[in-house]
């Protein structure tokens, strides 16, 4: 018989286990000692580490270094955290536990229940930490929808919603909380991302061609991904911190100074839509070495949140007084105006803001129009028109999920000539000129003939205006979400709970229970079939039943999200009603919850100017640091520099 | 009884050979291997078809030759290839997780093309150039995080799949100038991904993995591209029979003689009860049955429960019929010049035992019946058998003709003769 060559493999390993492959390779500071030869090391009672060379010390360079002294040398610890990780989606799936465990409701339960307060007599000396909690208006809108179906009652509105948290809260024996709302700290991000792209406007025209199209990077999953398997697209994302980013700063360095806290003297939670957000958390940038203390020390899913509150007992039904009336400005309870409304899109309205930018700066009158790309509500190309001069000033998309992402990578390399799409792998410096020539060939015929011929799924039918259909305008700016429909639907967003009695509330909280475990990032349709489904169907052979679409629950959730603010937009603005919504804005005036927001918007700037110098005066580079962030290539591909398992595995 | 003849001993790779695909156009046959190269092979079919089925071992054999070795840039194995149906354009799958598309183009001079920017020149790619062509990579697909493990086209050419170890399976839309667009990316397997086949008509994708569990997914009408059914086996194997009247030839390769068995025993690992890595995948020519191979070395027939495109399948024969995996199943038309209604063709299948084995498919009322034909052991001597291919062609000419590839890198073509 002969031996099959399969037996001759002894280490097979042919799938995914978390392993030293998971994290970025730990890089020691590379030394440079005089002697080589051998060493072991050594452990003492204090549990250090110590290099320790075997051979006599004969101190060649007499140099009184601490390595000569005895021979002995201290290590360095090798710390892995959390900023280490890949997110390369193999422990999400196999131990999970691991990266829920380090950030999750629990941690702030122990917190609550360590953290003296001042009604705690027998607290120890040390100072408390001041509470704050951050929570997104996703989370909220989430929850709401949660809450209604799991009930069987109306949907909370959210500033509603977001007052009883507090309320709730903010009792010194759950923990005497300050609850905020993240949309301030968006107001700032939008803010910081418009200056940022006139700043790669501005550089762009003066010839630097690699600064557009600006990739907004307020998702964290498309961050990992992109530092991940894009990095030559890096620098085209925006460098604008995120929500989370700014109200971490907001909260350890400006309200923390205002109020007479260190940085350290607070602990700071934000409720996100999704899990990466811990992972954006973790990033240095947002860390401070001077009180060894990050800007968010704790990042909850709306799930863990709604299991924090759960397990404090909050009622979401139970009334508070004036929950309805809307702040203006600072108030004790939050120091920003609450819930500032930005329409465009319920994961960020980074492009509607853009857009509306440019359109109240140009000199001429505008019009929007828009494409959907294969008719997808998630990858959307949106057009500004001249109406004068019929040219294509700007050209922007909106891009979610991670199918699109990729089409849009690919777009992006051909279009910039970066990255890796842009030059050709398998056939580099193969690509023979006469395939570039039938290109562009190809694209110089399909230009001249494709002006008569637009797109059918024009919205505006483009040809009927006489407008160029933008086809070889590049792109540029791109709202990037790695969730299929945003953030509304992020990982750590609450499942969709089926109208229940409270007979059934353990099954509904089950389902909480599996929340996000299963779903790996970035993810793609909104059909994933649970685990615990494939784990009860897998004896049965023939496996139905999985086409289970939160479709619904998606648009719920969209649709509290864009009610129950302080000022109410008439409709949730659809993509080319912008230009009307500023034109109904800019009008007569005649409609005062416009005014109103207008008003809100207005005095979130001025504050905003304020807290900025407040922070940091005139000084640029503490501006950027408060209110920008960098991204750095991972150097993660194992497989390629003949890592571990290259040679290991044969099929 | 017909038999499997060796018609051709093609020149090897230097590495493992992993697959080998006729063109379905053209008379050209590729293969792909570790050394990273694809190696096309041209044949020339002998001019008188036989009136038979099968031609006899003493007919004129189609010659084949070594065309031409594409260096591929991929920078890991070349692990599996797919021709369009048009058989114009080449997909190759690496375990350097990308996937090349190539296409044969007429190379030019590094000086000419600029100037004659803007020239118009008719079209003068035609079959009948008389340029030398070169087959040249024309776009890479990135996008899996780790090997690629098997790539296909769909029937009508408008779609290309590929899977992979990183438990994903993608597709992608072929657009014009050699332009890809994503339009799904599906993550429910829960291990590495082996391999993809297209449904022979309709846009239905199924995939094989190491999870143990066959996915078929369809274009949704309402939605994206998603999965309407995971199939995993449960039939116990029913043994491999052979009649008393068959060939000497057939009980030789696929009985094993008591120093085999003695020595298979020694050898064997009890496999694991329930799961079995699925290996490889083939459709029956008309579309009703998908045929599986997986670690236990049982082919698995699946039947379609229907018409509609995410019509269900169930698992309606299991037979013990190699001793180690199997890594690759093909399944022909049948070769006869007025087949029967009931006759599904012939299924090749080839593994880790070192056999090829082929069968007959009958369909009746309750099943299908699964007949062995022909089978060659050691077919490339002591290695693993990674991949058969038959020769499936426009013309319907060929047919009966099977190439196999194993680990020795050698790539070898067979027939069916009615006799030896």
């Amino acid at each position: 018989m002969a031996f099959s060559g399969a037996l001759t493999i002894t280490d097979l390993d042919d799938f995914l286990t978390p392993s030293q492959a998971c994290i970025i390779p730990v890089r020691n500071k590379p030394t440079t000692t005089a002697e080589e030869g051998s060493t072991e090391i050594q452990i003492d009672s204090n549990n250090n580490y110590y290099e320790v060379s075997t051979y006599p010390t004969d101190n060649i360079n007499g140099g009184p270094g601490p390595s000569t002294l005895s021979g002995k040398k201290a290590l360095e610890k090798a710390e892995i955290n959390l900023n280490d990780c890949l997110a390369c989606s193999g422990c999400i799936t196999s131990t999970e536990s691991m990266l829920i465990t380090l950030q999750s409701q629990n941690e702030v339960l122990e917190f609550i229940s360590s953290n003296p307060t001042i009604l705690d007599e027998n607290a120890p000396c040390h100072k408390p930490r001041l509470p704050i909690l951050s929570i997104s208006p996703q989370t909220l809108a989430s929850l709401s929808a949660a809450y209604s179906s799991a009930q069987s009652r109306p949907t909370i509105p959210l500033l509603v919603l977001l007052r009883r948290i507090r309320a709730f809260l903010g009792q010194p024996s759950k923990g005497g909380w300050k609850v905020w709302d993240t949309t301030f700290a968006r107001h700032m991000s939008l803010k910081e991302t418009v200056t940022e792209y006139h700043e790669r406007k501005d550089k762009k025209d003066k010839g630097k061609s690699a600064e557009l199209p600006m990739l907004a990077s307020a998702c964290p999953g498309w961050v990992c991904y992109a530092e991940k398997a894009q990095g030559d697209l890096l620098h085209l994302l925006s460098n604008a911190r995120s929500s989370q980013g700014i109200v971490g700063a907001l909260a350890k360095d400006w309200y923390g100074h205002k109020t007479n806290h260190k940085p350290n003297e607070i602990y700071h939670v934000t409720a996100m839509p999704c899990y990466d957000k811990k992972l954006e958390a973790s990033r240095s940038d947002f860390y401070s070495s001077l009180y060894s203390t990050r800007d968010v020390d704790c990042v909850l899913t709306t799930g863990e949140l709604d299991l924090l509150l759960q397990e404090l007992g909050f009622d979401p039904y139970l009334p508070v007084p004036d929950e309805e009336i809307p702040s203006f400005s600072q108030t004790e309870e939050s120091p920003f105006p609450e819930l500032l409304t930005h329409e465009g899109s319920s994961s960020g309205s980074y492009l509607a803001t853009i857009i509306r930018d440019i359109q109240s700066s140009h000199p001429n009158p505008t019009r929007i129009s828009t494409r959907e790309i294969r008719g997808s509500t998630d990858n959307v190309e949106y057009l500004i028109h001249d109406l004068v001069s019929g040219e294509v000033i700007f050209k922007g998309a909106k891009v979610y999920g991670f199918r699109n992402l990729q089409n849009l990578v690919r777009k992006v390399s051909k279009e910039t000539g970066l990255g890796k799409s842009g030059r050709s792998g398998a056939g580099a410096g193969k690509l023979s000129l006469a395939v570039a020539a039938r290109r562009r060939k190809a694209k110089a015929s399909t230009t001249t003939s494709g002006t008569s011929t637009p797109g059918e799924s024009d919205v505006d039918s483009i040809s009927s205006l006489s407008l160029s259909n933008g086809d070889d305008k590049k792109l540029d700016f791109v709202e990037v979400m790695a969730c299929p429909g945003g953030c509304v639907n992020g990982g750590g967003q609450m499942k969709p709970v089926a109208a229940s009695t409270s007979a059934t509330i353990a099954e509904v909280k089950m389902e909480v229970d599996e929340e996000g475990y299963t779903r790996p990032l970035p993810d793609d349709g909104t059909d994933t079939a649970s685990k615990a489904k494939d784990g009860s169907l897998v004896n049965s052979g023939v496996e139905e039943g999985m086409r289970w679409s939160t479709k619904e629950w998606v648009e719920k959730v969209e649709s509290i999200y864009w009610t129950g603010l302080p000022t109410p937009p008439p409709s949730p603005p659809l993509e080319a009603n912008v230009a009307s919504y500023l034109q109904q804005v800019n009008g007569d005036g005649s409609d005062k919850s416009h005014l109103d927001g207008v008003d809100r918007s207005k005095s979130a700037d001025m504050l905003v100017d304020q807290i900025i110098m407040d922070v940091c005066g005139q000084d640029s580079d503490k501006r950027w640091e408060f209110l920008r962030t960098r991204f750095m290539k991972v150097e993660s591909d194992i497989l390629a520099q003949g890592g571990v398992t290259l040679e290991a595995v044969k099929w | 009884m017909p038999q499997l003849q060796l018609i051709a001993e093609l020149p090897s790779h230097s590495e493992p050979a992993w697959a080998v695909t006729f063109n379905p156009t053209r008379s050209l046959l590729a293969s792909c291997s570790t050394d990273r190269s694809i190696r096309l092979f041209s044949y020339i079919l002998p001019s008188s078809p036989s009136a038979d089925n099968f031609p006899s071992s003493s007919d004129p054999k189609p010659v084949f030759s070594l065309n031409k070795v594409v260096s591929t840039d991929h920078k890991r194995t070349v692990r599996s290839i797919a021709w369009s149906p048009d058989g114009r354009t080449l997909a190759s799958g690496s375990f350097d997780s990308t996937v090349g598309v190539w296409e044969e183009v007429i190379p030019s001079s590094d000086n000419e093309d600029e100037d004659q920017e803007g020239v118009y020149k008719p079209d003068v790619e035609g079959e009948d150039s008389k340029e030398e062509k070169e087959w040249e990579c024309v776009t890479t697909l990135e996008g899996h995080e780790s090997e690629c493990k098997s790539v296909a086209f769909s029937s009508d050419g408008a779609l290309l799949a590929s899977c992979s170890r990183d438990k994903s399976v993608w597709v992608w839309e072929v657009q014009p100038d050699a332009d890809f667009e994503c339009i799904a990316v599906m993550m429910e397997h829960s291990q590495d991904v082996k391999c993809i086949a297209w449904h022979p008509h309709e846009e239905i994708l199924a995939s094989a993995s190491y999870d143990s569990h066959i996915h078929l997914a369809f274009d949704d009408p309402d939605s994206d591209w998603m999965l309407f059914q995971k199939l995993h086996a449960k039939l116990p194997p029913t043994p491999l029979t052979l009649s008393h009247d068959s060939p000497a030839s057939l009980i030789n390769a696929l009985i094993p003689s008591p120093v085999e068995k003695e020595a298979d025993k020694q050898l064997d690992v009890p496999p694991l009860e329930e799961e079995e890595t699925v290996w490889s995948l083939a459709f029956s020519p008309d579309g009703g049955y998908l045929a599986s191979g997986g670690d236990l070395g049982g082919i698995r027939i699946w039947k379609r429960q229907g018409n509609q495109p995410d019509s269900t399948w169930t698992e309606v024969l299991h037979l013990a019929v190699h001793t180690r995996s199997i890594f690759s199943l093909a399944w022909s038309p049948s070769p006869s010049p007025s087949p029967e209604p009931t006759d599904l063709g012939l299924l090749a299948s080839a593994g880790g035992d070192g056999k090829i084995v082929v069968f007959q498919l009958t369909s009746f009322e309750s099943g299908v019946s699964m007949k062995p034909l022909a089978a060659i052991k050691d077919a490339h001597g002591v290695s693993d058998v990674n991949s058969v291919g038959w020769c499936i062609r426009e013309d319907k000419k060929g047919l009966g003709i099977l190439s196999s590839a194993g680990d020795d890198g050698s790539v070898k073509v067979w027939r069916l003769v009615s006799d030896v």
